[in-house]
């Protein structure tokens, strides 16, 4: 090979190290942040007295917004689940976005729909609505019908219906915890210029549901969905919190996130032409508000639990990583202007770099990284010493980043009670090193270059329902 | 061969040896931590298990009248104490009158432990102990309740706020009300609940609030909706002269949710200026004031809204003649509409 070849190899090595060190280190910062800010949560939590807010009148109602599509293994189950919420005012918005499945039919079984008015307040461009119906038996469900618009119009749909200061946005098939409203809401109590908060996302595989509601906790007893839970963890309680610390919060998950309706309106509602309407959401919200100089929060709220259920077959998680990879492209693409602009503060100059860099083009620089070291290794340029300890450094290093995310589960809300599943947990931060993150890292280059295609769509979802436990109730 | 290299006389594969190192020691540490944290709150569990075990029965019998306070505070350790009174306050929740009586009196000795703890540096620290003192012992530590409305944190000065704002306990609430511009981070509603929530006594220094100009806009507007809330009748007229007299679009606002709660249709003459105001929520709060409280000369009016650009004044009109009852009208505006 040419010399020529061979600098530019050696370039990508280059840059490879720095990407590793930049993006562990700031993994690892991100840790020590969420450990500090965790700590001082729950101390908070307790000084606060949350039962007795709990009780308190002055909690602003809420429209929960579920947009569904496909969804008729987990939505009646789902929807229950939300029905019997503890939160003194709210009502629940389900949008059933053209399913081509039984959606409707067993929403309007179960829950006794009937054809009924209400006048959109909102003015947001959607698919056509059919119709809107509302419960008998529960006086505070709606569901609208609409044509297929995507989850994006679906939400928007929602939200021109929503007549409440905050709306909740859900997905139809997560469980949220019956106090979860109560938690999540907090920050815009004691912030009023809170725009938007988010909440955790738990995976459900392994637990015991019962009429909606999350009884039992534990770990899956497959291997993929408990690789999940570990990433979840890690996604969560080191990385949100992190950045929650220093106030830099750039994504809400779609599944759990309470916004103010009239500032999400004022910034367009959610945009329709990308698949990770929520990331955007959030971004677009940092760019609104700092452009028009008002003074806001976006918050991350730790304890307010939404279970999911998570992919446990290869084909559907790469799936969904590949949407998560172009939906994270899009959103960050599309509000590029921010990229180390000080008008737009911290986001501008730490979150939003951070994001761009090492999240977006990591699989890119990661996968070419591993293919100049290969080149590197087979043409013996490499010293045996250097590769043997770059790798185990690599290795050790996700490690340590995955047991701080489960000693940070444990320092905080510890809910998985078995001390087997937490011994679990620490091993599955070793395993997870040897093939799942490089195919994650795989599917998230997969995204990559559909994003460059412009690929669009939800690709598949398949899901088993709540009502199928992995164990028996006992 | 390459292990040994680590150590080797290559400056960057002995730091590269030392990374190592040093993450298999944070790998080890943070089990440890994981472990340890376990390992604590599987024993604070226990512990708590027991304690409880232990006190509950004594507590019941204390408060049957078949214990004596001694008798039970003999089971109290000098190291359970901060758990004693966590648990009082827990069991206290649950009570009222003299049963909730009784378990101050249990809890008085124990608290001198809390007040030292709100010299701690900690706000957190501080505000549970505020949170505390104001729960199980109001009466004797309502001094230091109060002084930490003035507390360097928020978070202190606001479980301070909101344990001096109770129920059928008004006395404290012109010192709430001082302190009100101190939360205005807070959501007005939110702080309104907490005022109302002291009931009907604390109505006449709201009114008061509300009708002082020289007060802030934004306190006033948190006293409007506390009155709105507690539906005071007398608070129509102070309501409507803060529409005569402000243009504050918060306190205005607020002040028409009064009049939509309580007013009267002597009070319409200030409302229907309001009709024409720029904001959507104050045509939409005037116009469902002249559907509650108009006459049969209103209709005309009432039908403008129905033209409104903002679909919230259509809303409100409309949930508002259907909560009157007056259907018969809602009939007549949607045929002509």
């Amino acid at each position: 090979m040419s010399s020529a070849v061979w600098t530019v190899i050696g370039w990508l090595n280059e840059l490879v190290l720095g990407y590793f060190v930049a993006l562990n280190t700031g993994y690892l910062l991100s840790s020590l942040a969420a450990f500090q800010a965790l700590r001082r949560y729950t101390r908070r939590l307790r000084a606060l007295d949350l039962s007795d807010l709990l009780a308190s009148a002055g909690m602003p109602p809420i429209t929960l917004v579920a947009p569904a599509y496909n969804e008729e293994a987990t939505c009646v189950d789902a929807i229950r689940s939300l029905l019997m919420l503890s939160y003194a005012e709210f009502e629940v918005i389900v949008v059933n976005d053209g399913s081509r499945d039984d959606t409707f039919g067993r929403l309007r079984a179960a829950f006794d729909l009937v054809p009924a008015n209400r006048l959109a307040s909102g003015t947001l461009p959607t698919a056509a609505i059919a119709q809107v119906y509302r419960s008998e038996g529960h006086r505070n469900l709606w569901v609208i019908d609409k044509a297929n618009g995507g989850k994006a119009d679906a939400l928007n749909a929602g939200l021109n219906y929503t007549r409440t200061p905050l709306f909740c946005a859900i997905d139809a098939d997560s469980l949220l915890e019956r106090d979860a409203l109560t938690r999540i809401v907090r920050p815009f109590l004691e912030d009023r210029t809170t725009v938007a908060a988010g909440g955790i996302i738990r995976i459900a595989n392994g637990c015991v549901v019962q009429d909606g509601s999350v009884i039992s906790i534990g770990l899956p007893s497959e291997l993929l969905p408990r690789l999940q839970v570990l990433e979840y963890l890690r996604a969560f309680l080191a990385g949100r919190m992190g950045w929650e610390a220093i106030n830099s919060t750039l994504i809400i998950s779609g599944a759990f996130g309470v916004f103010r309706r009239d500032v999400v309106l004022g910034a367009g509602g959610y945009a329709v032409d990308t698949v990770g309407e929520d990331m955007e959401l959030v971004v677009r919200l940092h760019r609104y508000c700092r452009e028009r100089k008002q003074p806001y929060r976006i918050a991350f709220v730790p304890d307010p639990v939404a279970w999911t259920e998570c992919p446990n077959r290869i084909a559907v998680l790469r799936r969904q990583r590949d949407r998560w990879q172009r939906g994270l492209i899009e959103s960050l693409t599309r509000h590029r202007v921010m990229l180390f602009n000080p008008r737009y503060g911290r986001i501008g100059l730490l979150a939003y770099p951070f994001f761009f860099f090492l999240e977006m083009l990591g699989p890119a620089i990661e996968l070419a990284g591993y293919l100049a070291f290969l080149a590197t290794v087979l043409a013996g340029r490499a010293s045996g010493a250097y590769v043997v300890g770059f790798l185990t450094l690599a290795f050790v290093l996700g490690t340590v980043l995955s047991i701080a995310a489960v000693a940070l589960e444990e320092l905080s809300f510890h809910r998985y009670p078995k001390t087997r599943d937490l011994a679990n947990l620490i091993w599955l931060g070793v395993v997870e090193n040897f093939g799942y993150r490089q195919l994650t890292i795989m599917w998230r280059m997969g995204g990559t270059l559909s994003a460059l295609r412009r690929k669009h769509g939800w690709g598949r979802m398949e899901r088993q329902g709540f009502a199928a436990p992995v164990r028996e109730v006992p | 061969m390459t292990w040994a290299a680590l150590a080797g006389p290559d400056p960057a594969l002995r730091l590269l040896g030392v990374g190592l190192l040093a993450l298999l020691l944070l790998i080890a540490v943070l089990i440890r931590t994981a472990l340890t944290y376990r390992a604590a709150n599987n024993r604070t569990r226990a512990q708590w298990s027991r304690r409880e075990a232990a006190w509950e029965p004594a507590v019941l019998g204390v408060l049957g009248g078949g214990m004596t306070d001694a008798e039970l505070h003999q089971l109290v350790g000098r190291d359970d104490r901060l758990y004693f009174i966590e648990y009082l306050l827990r069991f206290a929740r649950r009570l009222q009158g003299d049963e909730r009586a009784t378990i101050e009196r249990l809890a008085a000795p124990y608290l001198p432990v809390i007040a030292a703890r709100l010299d701690q540096r900690d706000d957190e620290f501080r505000a549970r102990a505020i949170n505390t003192l104001s729960s199980l012992g109001l009466a004797d530590y309502g001094r230091l309740v109060v002084a930490a409305l003035d507390d360097r944190s928020d978070l202190v000065a606001m479980v301070a706020a909101r344990s001096l704002a109770r129920p059928g306990v008004p006395e404290y609430a012109e010192e709430v009300l001082r302190r009100l511009g101190r939360f205005q981070q807070w959501r007005p509603s939110f702080l309104a609940s907490m005022l109302a929530q002291i009931g009907l006594d604390v109505a006449p220094v709201l009114r008061r609030t509300l009708a002082d100009a020289a007060v802030e806009p934004a306190v006033r507007t948190i006293a409007a909706e506390a009155l709105r809330e507690l539906h005071d009748p007398e608070a129509a007229d102070p309501a409507a002269l803060v529409l005569r007299t402000s243009d504050d679009r918060d306190l205005v606002a607020a002040s028409l949710g009064v009049l939509m709660e309580v007013g009267q249709r002597d009070h319409l003459e200030a409302v229907r200026p309001l009709i024409a105001a720029k904001e959507p929520i104050l045509r939409a709060r005037a116009y469902a004031i002249v559907a509650r409280l108009g006459g049969p000369d209103d209709v005309a009016v009432i039908r403008t809204a129905f033209q409104d650009d903002s679909p919230w004044v259509v809303i409100r009109v409309v949930d508002t003649l259907r909560a009157a009852g007056a259907l018969d009208v809602l009939a007549q505006l949607g045929e002509a509409s």
